[in-house]
């Protein structure tokens, strides 16, 4: 049996991109780091990233090859004057679109040249030249793709029997000319016998899914000048030898026969179905289809009965075994033995294959995204007590929604919270439920506005730029989805955020899972509280309570500021203080007692880092206030608040308020003294002052008196109105002064000399202040004259007192003694004095006792200066000394106003 | 910017954090390797910016790290992923030397897994009907990963690692 050989198609194409990845691929990689920092606290980090492009390359194969004309990769008989078929596939090796340039070229070490020859586009690759089926030169293939060719030649009418026909056919890319495919050698003979040509189809022509069916046709005629016949013995069926002309086709690898789909039908003979099993030919169909080894047509008929021109068919369908590796071939080529000259002698039996076909194994794709390992969410695999730890040690626990393609897993917020500023993990798994490696692109939708949501590898930290592979079939794929949460998101129901895996072998393949994030909690809060009851959760006792204060002090209020948020935060402090607006200033207590820390901090308006981690972490401060001097009694609200800086409608505060005392103080001056006749009244002037903060009412009292018959008053209007101490009274504002005058009366004899030293006290409420008025009595024939330059002066100014005493009686008067006490508000300036008494030096004394003939040079406040007229020449004043009647002292007396 | 394809910045993750930390800057490049014979005969290697690259091409990538938060960081972890459309090339991933410290790189084929090679996988095959677990070793061409474990960075230092792969 002579065989042609023919080279079949690439060999196996095991995945998809294998022959070059597609031009204008974008290469895309982002590296990254994950790193522990100087505080302990793991960090991750990512790369720029960096985009390659991949440009075109061309390539064109052509099959079956021929290497030269001596090694045609193909031979097919034909009639003198007729026409061969050549069947071949072209194939765009390169990784873009290109166009094949198609040319034929004559054989030189051959018998004749093709008279005509065309190329065809086989577009339904059934190997036969079909009506509509075009001529062309060149094919347009996308990168991977193939096309079916039928080369007609027409064997030139001068050739003879036995003669040989080479030709070549050759592609060329049209995008790198370079590229080119040129052995591709076939032979066509002249045969004087009978031929059968064959050419085998099938359908469909392109990939087939593992468990598809795949329909083959296999067509032959006789094309020789002669008629045909069988060839005996060619087949043992069921135990019989029989002759005829066998079409025989094995099931290929990968496939099993399909029940009841073989035909056959042939105009000349009869024909009949046949299979083939271990055990040999059979006529009856086995029940087993995996049986088959082979499905065969056996035309019977007697000499040379297969006439020219006469035809059969067979077909017959296979299925494509579920196991069937995607990428791969499936070949099939039927045989056809026949006598050529029916004269049935076996030396010249012939055997004629026809074209291979070949058919590969579609790539399925399949994917399943779900839940933590359990892609297919049905409930295995998943724990809800498993979880998945991030990067920084949370532990996050789900529960899972059954159910493609509703699944969901949702975090599981009784174990795993979720507050405002956290980032949220989910743990995914997808799994390859197709028939080849396959790679899976990820995509996430409903990510809300402001969150920022992160496709990652199973560490939490890698980035996934691109699709994620490749997976082997029925294997599965970790991954993780992280959100950032923004630091103020509070919601009150579920957010859905859905993920979708879509096959990269077949786009339209995709399945999504929803990742659930529960209602979210506030992730920030403070809690403010009077010192030692922040962050205790109750806020009934958060409000200090002070004691009340007298003006000029100073309050400090501590208070402690406690992050009740779930993560860190810092807080900016303010105090508002009214209606008054005393000045506060916020401090630090760095040891946490109450108390202002020594030395004095500088001061604060922010609290600085609170962190949640450990937990109760707080910090203490004191506000300091400081309530004026002479601040009116009454009260300050203090607010002191705290705001949070990560999310500032996070904010708490604070009321107390400051109570300031009434305060009373008098002042009540100076102490006088004076002389008085008797009888004779003298007034003394006071001041007295109210030193406090709020009004007082003054009452007055006089005690000390030993002489009860004086009387003493006192006067609240500058002398118009008298009144009896007890019955004396004033109102005096805050800070405001009055003049008191206390007036005595002496009474009708009341010896000279007689001294009375009263206190005059002054009270209002706890406070009391007094003066000492004394009041000596002198001789009644004395009259006293006071008199003073100026009614007003302002300070600096001189005021000149002029006193006169005068000897109004008849008799002398004896010890004469005038004196004028310092009047307050003033500086001693001078004191000078004359007199008309004959014989008489005037002295003078500052305090009644020592005696001199110089003027005192100074005065001191509150005391007097004393002047009598020495007569006897003893330097001092005593009863010897007299005053003629009608004689007087005259006493200048100089003071400048303070 | 040489070295580089087309590059685009993507630190939006980074940048939206609120409390996130800087410290350690990451430069990825990439470039195309050439091999020509020169005058002398001798077969030389030359490295250009990868903008454009044809299948079967040999592209390095080159990751440099430097330590810019002034203080000392540890376990520093560097990795480059092997984009899909290419294939680790055996052999091109080196040690990183830092002193007397030699670390060797670590490799993974999920990204999640790195250990020294060989590294292996159990998968499930179809035997017959019915499927088997096999623990396979999983070849360089298959590796998606290779990461540097810098033990300590101390700061200022910048460190560089790089590997090579073959374009599909």
């Amino acid at each position: 049996m002579k065989r042609v050989l023919f080279v079949g198609l690439l060999a196996v194409l095991a995945l998809v991109w294998a022959v070059g990845t597609p031009a204008g691929t974008e290469i895309r990689n982002q590296a990254s780091a994950s790193y522990i920092d100087s505080a302990g606290l793991p960090q991750t980090t990512t790369s720029n990233e960096v985009v390659t492009v991949v440009q075109e390359v061309y390539g064109v194969s052509i099959t079956p090859d021929g290497s030269d004309e001596a090694n045609p990769g193909q031979t097919k008989s034909g009639l003198a004057g007729g026409p061969v078929y050549f069947n071949y596939v072209v194939t765009n090796t390169g990784n873009t679109t290109d166009t094949i340039n198609l040319s034929i070229e004559q054989g030189a070490a051959d018998d004749f040249d093709f008279s005509s020859h065309t190329v065809y586009l086989d577009a339904n690759c059934n190997a036969q030249l079909d009506t509509g089926e075009s001529a062309v030169t060149s094919v347009n293939l996308a990168a991977d793709a193939s096309a079916c060719l039928i080369v007609e030649a027409t064997i030139p009418s001068s050739a003879t029997d036995g003669q040989m026909g080479n030709l070549n056919i050759t592609g060329t890319s049209q995008g790198d000319s370079g590229e080119t495919d040129t052995n591709n050698w076939a032979r066509a003979t002249v045969s004087g016998t009978g031929v059968i040509s064959a050419t085998k189809s099938a359908d469909p022509s392109g990939p087939v899914a593992p468990g598809g069916t795949i329909t083959y046709t296999i067509h032959g005629s006789n094309t020789g000048s002669d008629d045909a016949g069988g060839v005996a013995s060619v087949a043992n069926v069921d135990g019989n030898d029989e002759n005829g002309i066998l079409v025989s086709d094995p099931i290929p690898t990968g496939t099993t026969y399909v029940r009841n789909s073989a035909s056959g039908t042939t105009i000349a003979g009869t024909a009949s179905v046949i299979y083939q099993t271990s055990s040999g030919w059979t006529a009856s169909e086995p029940t087993n289809p995996a049986d088959v080894i082979a499905v065969g047509l056996l035309i019977k008929g007697s000499g040379a009965f297969f006439t020219q021109g006469a035809w059969f068919d067979l077909s017959f369908q296979v299925q494509v075994d579920a196991g069937a590796a995607p990428g791969s071939a499936i070949e099939n080529t039927a045989h056809v033995q026949y006598d050529p000259d029916g004269n049935s002698s076996t030396d010249n039996n012939a055997t004629v294959n026809t074209n291979t076909t070949t058919t590969t194994v579609a790539t399925v794709a399949g994917v399943q995204n779900g839940p933590q390992n359990d892609p297919d969410a049905d409930g295995t695999g998943f724990d809800s007590n498993a979880g998945y730890t991030d990067p920084t040690g949370t532990t996050w626990y789900y529960t899972e929604t059954t159910g493609d393609p509703n699944d969901a897993e949702t975090i599981d917020d009784d174990r795993s919270p979720v507050y405002g500023g956290d980032t949220v993990y989910f743990e995914n798994t997808l799994k390859n439920t197709g028939n080849a490696p396959d790679r899976f692109t990820l995509s996430l939708e409903g990510v809300p506005d402001g969150w920022v949501c992160q496709l990652v590898a199973a560490d939490g930290t890698t980035p996934i730029s691109g699709p994620v592979g490749p997976i082997d079939p029925t294997n599965t794929f970790n991954y993780v989805v992280k959100c950032l949460i923004p630091a103020d998101e509070v919601t009150a129901s579920n957010t859905e955020i859905t993920v979708t895996a879509t096959s990269e072998n077949d786009p339209a393949v995709s399945n999504p899972v929803k990742d659930v994030v529960p209602p979210v909690q506030p992730g920030y809060g403070v809690d403010i509280a009077q010192h030692g009851n922040a962050g205790d959760g109750n806020d009934s006792n958060d409000n200090p309570t002070i004691p009340s204060v007298d003006p000029g002090t100073t309050v400090l209020i501590p208070f402690d500021v406690y992050n009740t948020g779930h993560n860190s935060d810092t807080y900016d402090l303010s105090a508002e203080l009214s209606p008054n607006g005393f000045p506060s200033t916020i401090y630090p207590d760095a040891n946490c007692d109450g108390e202002m820390d020594d030395p004095t901090p500088a001061p604060v308006t922010n609290t600085g880092l609170l962190s949640t981690d450990p937990p109760n972490d707080h910090k203490c401060f004191i506000l300091s206030v400081e309530v004026p001097a002479g601040q009116a009694p009454g009260s300050e609200n203090v607010t002191i608040t705290a705001t949070s800086n990560a999310n500032p409608s996070v904010t708490d505060y604070i009321t107390t308020t400051i109570t300031v005392n009434p305060v009373v103080s008098l002042d009540f001056t100076p102490d006088r003294s004076g002389t008085v006749t008797s009888p004779g009244t003298i007034v003394y002037t006071h001041t007295l002052t109210n030193n406090g903060n709020t009004s007082a009412t003054v009452s007055f009292s006089v005690s000390g008196s030993t002489h009860p018959t004086w009387t003493y008053q006192i006067s609240t209007d500058g002398g118009s109105t008298w009144y009896d101490p007890a019955d004396a009274s004033v109102g005096l504002g805050a800070g405001a002064n009055q003049e008191i005058q206390v007036r005595v009366i002496v009474p009708d004899g009341e010896p000279i000399g007689a001294v009375d030293a009263v206190t005059v006290t002054a009270t209002a409420g706890s406070a009391t202040a007094s003066v000492t008025d004394t009041t000596t009595v002198v001789g009644g024939d004395l009259r006293l004259e006071k008199q003073v330059d100026k009614t007003e002066a302002v300070p600096g100014e001189t005021l000149t007192y002029t006193i006169t005493a005068i000897n109004i009686g008849t008799a002398d008067l004896k010890q004469v003694i005038v004196s004028d006490p310092l009047p307050s508000y003033t500086d001693f300036v001078s004191v000078s004095a004359s007199t008309d008494i004959s014989g008489g030096t005037v002295l003078y004394s500052t305090d009644g006792v020592n005696w001199s003939s110089s003027a005192p040079t100074s005065l001191n406040a509150g005391d007097a200066i004393y002047v009598g007229v020495d007569t006897d020449g003893d330097n001092d004043i005593s009863d010897t000394d007299l005053m003629p009647p009608g004689k007087s002292i005259t006493i200048t007396f100089v003071v400048r106003v303070q | 910017m040489v070295g580089r394809g087309r590059f685009l910045v993507a630190g939006l993750f980074l940048a939206a954090l609120a409390l996130a930390a800087s410290g350690l800057e990451l430069e990825l490049a990439s470039y195309k390797v050439l091999k020509f014979t020169n005058d002398e005969g001798e077969v030389v290697e030359k490295t250009v910016p990868a903008a454009e690259v044809a299948p079967g091409d040999v592209l390095l990538w080159v990751l440099t790290a430097k330590n810019t938060s002034g203080k000392t960081l540890k376990q520093v972890a560097l990795t480059i992923p092997i984009p899909p459309r290419t294939v680790y090339i055996a052999g091109s991933a080196h040690p990183l030397k830092l002193g007397e410290v030699v670390i060797e790189p670590l490799f993974s084929y999920d990204g999640v897994h790195f250990s020294r090679p060989p590294l292996k996988k159990r998968i499930r095959v179809k035997e017959g009907d019915r499927f088997v677990e096999k623990e396979v070793v999983v070849p360089p061409e298959a590796y998606t990963h290779v990461r540097w474990l810098v033990p300590r960075l101390e700061p200022g230092v910048k460190v560089q690692v790089s590997l090579r792969t073959r374009v599909r």
